[in-house]
């Protein structure tokens, strides 16, 4: 519902409608997966239903050279910082699961995960 | 207070998705009224957007696509009002701190030969984690499901004729700064349409008013419900200038302005506390 009444503001400028569509879905499911910070959907049956299609080689193409660009870039972080980054954007941690995990207070979270996003944008900067 | 943030550091929080919930609602209600932030999000989703191509793809469940056109159409039986998600469905739990492991995707992507061979392999290999990854496969399979549906909807669009209305159905917003922190309650049943706010702990500074506004994407700007007390209720409010899915989706947020309310009919700053509507029977946090 999200994209359908977003559907205006797509920009074709900014990137590919995929990314684009995926980026409200995943702040949809985040806003989700916050609200009901302790819950987990690890036991969400229709979750564990996985079957993918791979994708269309032209789509692949298409984001290729991003996918590279930030692999790059993100393989300039310091390691640690690196694990944080993709963990907080790919498996949805929080703050407080990274801190656990990682054995720092969430203040020191916080402030890695601020300058690493920072040079990561300033490595994707042209 | 998120408000404290650089805003660089708070978009790059958002787009990261670490901020908690009661953050995120204050963002999105700042997002909406100030420019700058809200291209900074922006900036910062679209670098970081290539990872999702990295996401296994999930065969979303089969009766998302029915219930979705069924919404959109305003033919379904789902009620519009905060439809209770798969992941509202989920058993509490222990998070799942690395569920995929950043080296091993990292170790993947793409490479210096053939990159189309080169991602879809990776692409398989990641795919075999995902007896691993679990939060992310509620979000493909919603994406999945969306980006197949698209041009489906097109052709109901013209058919979007009204939303069906809500029975009777009670919801509420804890208005808060943080959750060790709730201002106001408020109440809204609706199928009537109607609030009722109900001060907790807020403290109105002198000489200023309470202003509550409701922000939601199909508005094209904050609406103003009236000002609030931190000393009475206001009960019985109508809502009847707005949809019940502005009504049930919407960030409701107080601002502090001057007394009698927003001189100019927009919020003069950022809001002091924020909240979203939850089933009645459930707990915000």
């Amino acid at each position: 519902m999200k994209i359908w009444e977003r559907a205006a503001d797509f920009d074709p400028g900014r990137g590919s409608p995929t990314t684009w569509m995926a980026t409200i879905a995943r702040n949809r499911a985040l806003d989700e997966v916050r609200r009901h910070s302790h819950a987990s959907i690890e036991d969400t049956p229709e979750a564990l239903s996985v079957a993918s299609d791979e994708p269309l080689p032209l789509q692949l193409a298409e984001t290729a050279e991003d996918v590279r660009r930030l692999k790059e870039c993100l393989e300039k972080l310091d390691p640690k910082r690196r694990d944080m980054v993709v963990l907080a954007y790919m498996n949805g941690s929080s703050r407080e699961e990274l801190s656990q995990k990682f054995g720092h207070p969430v203040a020191t979270i916080k402030t890695w995960l601020h300058r690493s996003i920072a040079q990561l944008r300033s490595c994707l900067s042209p | 207070m998120t408000r404290d943030y650089d805003i660089s550091d708070l978009a790059a929080e958002y787009a990261l998705g670490t901020l908690d919930s009661a953050e995120r609602a204050e963002v999105d209600v700042r997002r909406a009224i100030e420019p700058d932030l809200a291209a900074a999000i922006v900036a910062v989703e679209r670098d970081l957007a290539p990872l999702i191509m990295l996401v296994p793809d999930v065969e979303p469940p089969a009766n998302i696509r029915t219930r979705l056109l069924g919404t959109i159409a305003g033919l379904g039986s789902r009620s519009p009002v905060a439809p209770k998600s798969s992941i509202d469905g989920a058993e509490p739990g222990t998070a799942n701190i690395g569920a995929i492991r950043p080296s091993e995707l990292l170790s993947r992507g793409v490479g210096d030969g053939d990159t189309v061979i080169e991602l879809a392999h990776a692409r398989e290999e990641i795919a075999a984690l995902r007896g691993r990854v679990s939060r992310w496969r509620v979000l493909t399979a919603g994406v999945s499901t969306l980006a197949a549906s698209l041009a489906g909807l097109v052709m109901y669009r013209d058919t979007l004729v009204r939303v069906p209305e809500a029975a009777s159905q009670t919801f509420v917003a804890v208005l808060q700064k943080d959750a060790q922190s709730p201002a106001f309650l408020m109440t809204v049943d609706v199928g009537k349409r109607q609030f009722t706010v109900r001060p907790v702990s807020a403290k109105q500074p002198a000489g200023k008013s309470y202003e509550l506004w409701i922000i939601h994407d199909t508005l094209n700007a904050p609406k103003s419900l009236g000002l609030l007390a931190d000393n009475a209720p206001r009960a019985s409010v109508s809502l009847a200038a707005f949809d019940t899915r502005a009504i049930s989706g919407a960030t409701y947020a107080v601002t502090v302005e001057p007394s009698g309310g927003s001189p100019t009919g927009a919020p003069s700053g950022a809001p002091v506390f924020v909240g979203k509507l939850l089933p009645a029977g459930l707990k915000a946090d």
